[in-house]
C-alpha cells in the first residue's frame, strides 16, 4: 500500500476492506484453555470422589480440590506461553477485553472464596461445600456470559445448567438435605463436561474449520 | 456546502490504518504491516504523523524478549474518523 490520494468511493472501499479484514475470527486452539480447566477440574473431582469413597469419607480428602488451582494454573501458564506470538499476529478486540476481565474477575472471586474457605476450616468449619457451590454458580456463570459475548449457544446452555445445578445444590444446604458423594461428584464432573469440556471443542472445531 | 475531507486521513495507507484501529482495541506494528501490506519505514512514517495528529498512541514495550509495538486509536482520532465517514456519506450523498 503507498501514500496515495484516494477519492471518495475509494475511500469508503477502503474503510470497508479494512474493517473485513479486521473482523474478530476464531484462531486454532480457541478453546483449549477451556478445555485444560474442564478437564483438571473433572479429574480432580473424580479423584476426590474416588478418595471419599475408598476412606469412608474422611474431610482431609477435600484438600486434593486444591490440585485444580496447582495443576490447572501451571497448565494456563503453560498454554498462555506458547499462544504468546498470537499477541503480535492479530489484533486485541474489545471482546477480547470484555472476555479476559470476566474471567479475571471470576478468577479472584473464586480465589477470594477458597480463601474464606481455608479460613473457617481452622476454626473447625467444615466449608468445602462452599466451595462446590462457588464452583458451580461462577463457572456458569462465565461461561454463559462468554456464550453471550461469543455468541456460542453450547456456552450458553452449558453455563445455565451449572448455574441451575449450583442454585439446586445451594437449597439442598440450606434445607439440610445432605450432599451425598455418590451424586453430588458426578453433578460436579458433568458441570464441568457441560460448561468447559463440550463448548472447548466446538470452539476448536469451529476454528478448525474456518481457517 | 460540502465539508473538506480531513487531508491526514484521505490517503490510502493512513485511512487503511485508522479503519484497522477503529475496530479493535490495539494491533501490532506487524499485524498492520501485514493487513496493509505497506513497507515498514513507510508505516512508521505514516504512523508517526497519525501521533503527531493525537490520533493514535503508539506502545512500544516487551513481549518475553521480543519488542513489541501495539497502536491503539486515542478518542479525537475515533472523533476524526467518524467525521470523515460523515462527510464521505455527504460527498456521495449515501444516506
Amino acid at each position: 500500500m503507498e501514500e496515495k490520494r484516494l477519492n471518495s468511493q475509494e475511500s469508503l472501499e477502503l474503510i470497508a476492506r479494512m474493517i473485513n479484514k479486521t473482523k474478530r475470527q476464531l484462531h486454532v486452539g480457541q478453546g483449549n484453555l477451556l478445555l485444560w480447566w474442564g478437564y483438571v477440574s473433572a479429574i480432580v473431582g473424580l479423584l476426590v470422589g474416588v478418595s471419599l469413597l475408598l476412606t469412608g469419607g474422611n474431610p482431609a480428602c477435600n484438600w486434593l480440590w486444591f490440585l485444580i488451582w496447582i495443576v490447572g494454573g501451571i497448565g494456563m501458564f503453560v498454554i498462555n506461553r506458547k499462544d504468546k506470538d498470537r499477541i503480535e499476529k492479530e489484533p486485541f478486540t474489545y471482546v477480547d477485553r470484555i472476555s479476559s476481565n470476566l474471567w479475571g474477575t471470576i478468577g479472584w472471586m473464586f480465589a477470594l472464596g477458597t480463601l474464606m474457605s481455608i479460613g473457617f476450616q481452622f476454626f473447625g468449619k467444615d466449608t468445602w461445600v462452599m466451595m462446590l457451590i462457588f464452583a458451580f454458580l461462577l463457572a456458569g456463570f462465565g461461561s454463559s456470559m462468554q456464550g453471550f459475548i461469543l455468541q456460542e449457544k453450547s456456552m450458553v446452555v452449558g453455563g445455565a445448567f451449572s448455574l441451575v445445578a449450583g442454585t439446586f445444590v445451594l437449597g439442598c444446604v440450606l434445607s439440610d438435605i445432605p450432599l451425598k458423594v455418590w451424586w453430588i461428584i458426578p453433578l460436579f464432573i458433568l458441570c464441568f463436561v457441560f460448561t468447559m469440556i463440550i463448548p472447548g471443542h466446538v470452539l476448536n472445531a469451529k476454528a478448525k474449520k474456518q481457517c | 456546502m460540502l465539508k473538506e475531507l480531513n487531508p491526514l486521513l484521505h490517503s490510502q495507507l493512513r485511512l487503511a490504518i485508522m479503519s484497522i484501529l477503529m475496530n479493535c482495541e490495539e494491533a501490532s506494528f506487524v499485524y498492520i504491516k501485514a493487513q496493509t501490506q505497506a513497507t515498514a519505514g513507510n508505516l512508521s512514517v505514516q504512523l508517526d504523523k497519525l501521533v503527531a495528529a493525537g490520533y493514535i498512541t503508539v506502545e512500544k514495550k516487551f513481549q518475553g524478549k521480543k519488542p513489541l509495538t501495539t497502536c491503539s486509536v486515542t478518542e479525537s482520532g475515533k472523533q476524526a474518523f467518524e467525521e470523515y465517514v460523515n462527510a464521505l456519506r455527504d460527498y456521495l450523498d449515501v444516506k
